[in-house]
């Protein structure tokens, strides 16, 4: 595994209004790794997650991608490195059409400086087709699409335009069997190519099958982290729990 | 495989010609069933006349409403932009440039304290732009003490912007033309259009995806607020002295327009030149309902039972909410 | 007991400076006469009774922008029935007034059309339909008993109905299980569904609870001017929002209560009649109304973002 993570979060506060959601958290991700991000509602993974995203800015601490310090200000700014994120609810703007939702934020323009439609048109089909082959009739407003060829969109988004770090909020909660296995798949060739992925799960079953290293979340706080390959459910469980690791190892939590 | 993807560029009759059209259609030939007078090239001008004045505010709620928002302060700005157009006295070249601009910067400011108050403060955006109406409105009356108001002097250009007839047809009618044509190409071919669609279909999607909501949202209000306020100088030079208590109001048949013109009170749909259509509809009536003489009360009666419906029919349509 | 539980720094600066206001008064001449308290107390009694729905609607998650029109309507329906006696006028009235929330309410819950939107286009019809009976023109009444109802001294017969209706409005969201279900129901709508309320049955009984009271102020209005005018009222919808504002109420629902409302529109009355002692022109009053409403709309926001959702 190379040295240097391409993400690096450290000493992560965050506050809303008198909330602590994060006290202080480190992560890092590095080149074809998953990490699994877990813990119960109101963990903080999901906030960790958004300030990575560049939803929130942190309270306190630093970001690092390639080991040099950034600030994000909008999810534009996290990605303009790369950082590329799924949600759990999608974020797609019913209202438009595939293309728009594709290119939503990132609209390409003619020289004119108008919205190039049949350019991101194209390129929307092109990527869309690749991911789900059965995609018909793309110019609709995506309201009136199935649940996988919405997730279909919002996965193609994400993986479109040169990711290098992937952050998957619960991708699988909503998914039958045979979508999740899709999913899983996806994990892999991605991984394979060489980008990090950050999963958010509360599943721990899933987790251990899809991830390299586990990190749980309690109160705000780091519990610990565990390879998954050296760890059991029944470990990762009872670190979700009782917000402690059975062997302490390097790197504690504060 | 791809070829059912791939786009055509296809542009479907319904495309062009939304509900709306053909509503005018019919109210069109009612009318002049209904009066001989209607078609007259007098009545003609007066309707589009009418219709301009408050299309133009229509317009710019039509864009404040598609990013999910509503202003009803519009009817204020309408009112001080012509009272400060005529307390400026629009005469000689540069006279008339200030007593366009001026209104129309104020126009621009209340929109952005409005846009300020809903998209960073998170205020409801009616109550608010009705607290912005009374506050607007009193702070005219304060500048004229209530008094009516009357230019110093009128220069002849600033007459003829709503006297001049090229022709044949009054020249508010193609500035109006040309603000439909405009706003109808930004809504639908800039980015800066696509991001307010966005806004309204869903903010917090927006907000993901990186849109500066708030900027492009404050912007919104903007437009509305210099829209507003290019009617206001529009009847300031078509009156050319005024009451001010008597003007106002604007905004209720404007929304009626925008609504009746399919743009959704949640937000993310509508066209400007559906708003178009449904401000000549709301003209027309309210012209037959004048040469049939029914007078204000009953016309407001109406007005209110048209956006009613008009809800109530495009929310049974897009199947409730 | 809401208002204990939040942070004080949002009861300062959320709750009116009333007491300041009463002190700074004390320096404005005749302000505290028994005749201008009167004045005060004639000013707040209907606006105050109108001020009671709005809050309840308020409570339940929507908005009523026809009261102004309403009480129009109210007043001018009161001396047009007064030959058939004061009851049937005052009835009439407050009849009028429940059809006219029957109405809003059927539009916001049967056709699900957003509360403001609905009440705004009954304002506009109301005002449409009393605009036109009465050929824009208020209509007069010299019916000593009409009159007398306008009356009283030194408490004016108003301000006692006001109290009453505080009173029995505060007893039927505090103690009666109603009132828990109209909070319940404003807070959180779907949840309330579930846990087997009827939602839509109490949201339009709200409606018509404000519409009836509106109406009666109305009435009481035009018993205390002699006349049902059908332009009062523009201002009125502004007015009551912004005391149930000031009272804790909020425009996402869940919230407020009749007493904190009453306390608002107190500031408001007082500084409405502080404005009127100095001669200060209407248009000035219009105008610290509106940025009231603006201000207290904008802190409305503010603090429902502060919230962690």
């Amino acid at each position: 595994m190379a040295a240097n993570p391409l993400v690096e979060m450290v000493n992560i506060t965050r506050n809303f209004g008198g909330v602590h959601a994060l006290k202080g958290v480190d992560l890092s991700v590095f080149a074809g790794e998953v990490v699994a991000l877990l813990g119960h509602n109101g963990a903080g993974k999901s906030v960790l997650a958004q300030i990575l995203s560049g939803v929130y800015p942190p309270t306190s601490g630093e970001i690092k991608v390639d080991g040099s310090p950034v600030h994000f200000h909008s999810p534009n700014d996290a990605r303009r490195h790369g950082i590329e994120t799924i949600y759990q609810t999608l974020a797609l703007a019913d209202n438009l059409d595939a293309p728009s939702n594709f290119f939503l934020g990132r609209e390409l323009r003619t020289s004119l400086g108008f919205l190039d439609k049949r350019r991101m048109a194209e390129e929307a089909a092109a990527a869309l087709v690749d991911l789900n082959p059965n995609f018909t009739d793309i110019e609709r407003p995506v309201r009136q699409m199935s649940g996988g060829q919405r997730q279909a969109i919002a996965i193609a988004r994400a993986i479109h335009f040169n990711v290098r770090v992937l952050i998957m909020d619960e991708p699988t909660a909503a998914l039958g069997p045979h979508e999740t296995a899709q999913v899983a798949a996806l994990i892999q060739r991605l991984r394979d190519q060489g980008i990090g992925i950050l999963l958010i799960s509360h599943d721990v079953r899933d987790v251990m099958r899809l991830s390299d290293r586990i990190v749980v979340l309690k109160n705000g706080e780091l519990v610990g982290e565990v390879r998954a390959e050296e760890s059991d459910e029944d470990e990762v469980v009872e670190m979700i729990i009782r917000g402690r690791k059975l062997a302490p190892a390097d790197g504690d939590g504060p | 495989m791809s070829e059912a993807v791939l786009p055509r560029r296809r542009v479907h009759v319904t495309d062009v010609v939304t509900p709306i059209w053909l509503v005018l259609v019919v109210v069109i030939v009612i009318a002049a069933l209904i009066s001989d007078r209607f078609l007259s090239p007098g009545n003609v001008a007066a309707v589009l006349q009418q219709g301009v004045i408050t299309g133009i505010v229509a317009l710019g709620m039509t864009v404040v409403l598609v990013g999910g928002e509503f202003d009803l302060s519009t009817g204020a700005t309408v009112m001080m932009a012509a009272v400060v157009a005529l307390l400026l006295g629009p005469d000689g070249g540069v006279g008339i440039a200030v007593a366009i601009a001026v209104p129309l910067l104020i126009g621009a400011g209340i929109g952005a304290v409005n846009g300020l108050a809903v998209y960073r403060a998170g205020a409801n955006s009616i109550v608010a732009t009705i607290g912005m109406q009374f506050l607007v409105i009193g702070a005219v009356l304060a500048l004229v003490s209530g008094q009516h108001v009357r230019a110093d002097a009128i220069g002849e250009t600033f007459t003829a912007l709503t006297h001049a007839r090229p022709l044949g047809v009054p020249l508010p009618v193609f500035v109006f033309a040309a603000l439909v044509a405009a706003l109808a190409i930004v809504m639908s071919q800039t980015v800066f259009g696509r991001h307010i669609y966005a806004i309204g279909g869903d903010v917090e999607a927006a907000t993901r995806a990186g849109i500066p909501v708030a900027r492009i949202g404050i912007a919104t209000y903007v437009i509305s607020g210099v829209l507003a306020a290019t009617s206001g100088v529009l009847i300031a030079s078509l009156v050319g002295h005024l009451d001010p208590t008597a003007i106002g109001g604007y905004e209720f048949p404007a929304l009626t327009a925008v609504v009746l013109g399919g743009t959704s009170l949640s937000g993310g749909v509508g066209r400007p030149a559906d708003t178009a259509g449904a401000i000549l509809v709301i003209a027309v009536i309210t012209n037959v309902m004048t040469i049939l003489n029914y007078q204000y009360p009953i016309q407001l009666l109406v007005q209110g039972m048209v956006l009613t419906g008009a809800v109530a029919f495009y929310s049974w349509r897009r199947g409730g909410a | 007991m809401n208002a204990l539980a939040s942070p004080i720094f949002i009861r300062l600066f959320v709750k009116p400076p009333l007491v300041p206001l009463l002190i700074v008064a004390t320096f404005v001449n005749g302000f505290w006469s028994v005749g201008n308290l009167r004045t005060l107390a004639e000013a707040v009694s209907t606006d105050g009774i109108v001020v009671v729905g709005m809050t309840i609607v308020m409570i339940a998650g929507g908005f009523d922008l026809s009261v102004g029109a309403v009480m129009a309507m109210g007043g001018v329906a009161a001396v047009v029935l007064l030959p058939y006696g004061i009851v049937v006028s005052a009835v009439g009235a407050a009849v009028l007034g429940g059809v006219s929330g029957t109405l809003s309410g059927l539009l916001v819950t049967r056709l699900r059309i957003n509360p403001f939107i609905a009440t705004l286009a009954m304002m506009v019809m109301v005002r449409g339909a009393v605009l036109a009976y009465t050929d824009t023109r208020p209509v007069v009444s010299l019916d000593d008993t009409f009159l007398a109802l306008g009356g009283g001294y030194p408490v004016p017969y108003a301000f006692m109905a006001l109290i009453a209706v505080i009173a029995l409005a505060y007893l039927l969201l505090n103690t009666r299980p109603w009132g828990r279900h109209v909070y319940a129901v404003g807070a959180d709508e779907r949840a309330a569904a579930m846990s087997g309320l009827r939602v839509q049955l109490l949201k339009t009984q709200c409606y018509v609870i404000s519409g009836s009271l509106s109406g009666i102020a109305g009435l009481l209005l035009a018993a205390r001017l002699g006349t049902g005018s059908p332009i009062i009222g523009e201002s009125t919808p502004l007015t009551a929002a912004a005391a149930a504002l000031i009272g804790g109420a909020s425009l996402r629902g869940g919230e407020g209560s009749v007493a904190g409302a009453f306390v608002g529109l107190l500031f408001i009355g007082c500084l409405v009649n502080v404005m009127n002692i100095l001669g200060v022109p209407s248009y000035y009053q219009r105008m610290t109304i509106g940025g009231l409403l603006f201000a207290l709309v904008v802190t409305d926001g503010m603090l429902m973002r502060l919230r962690p959702r």
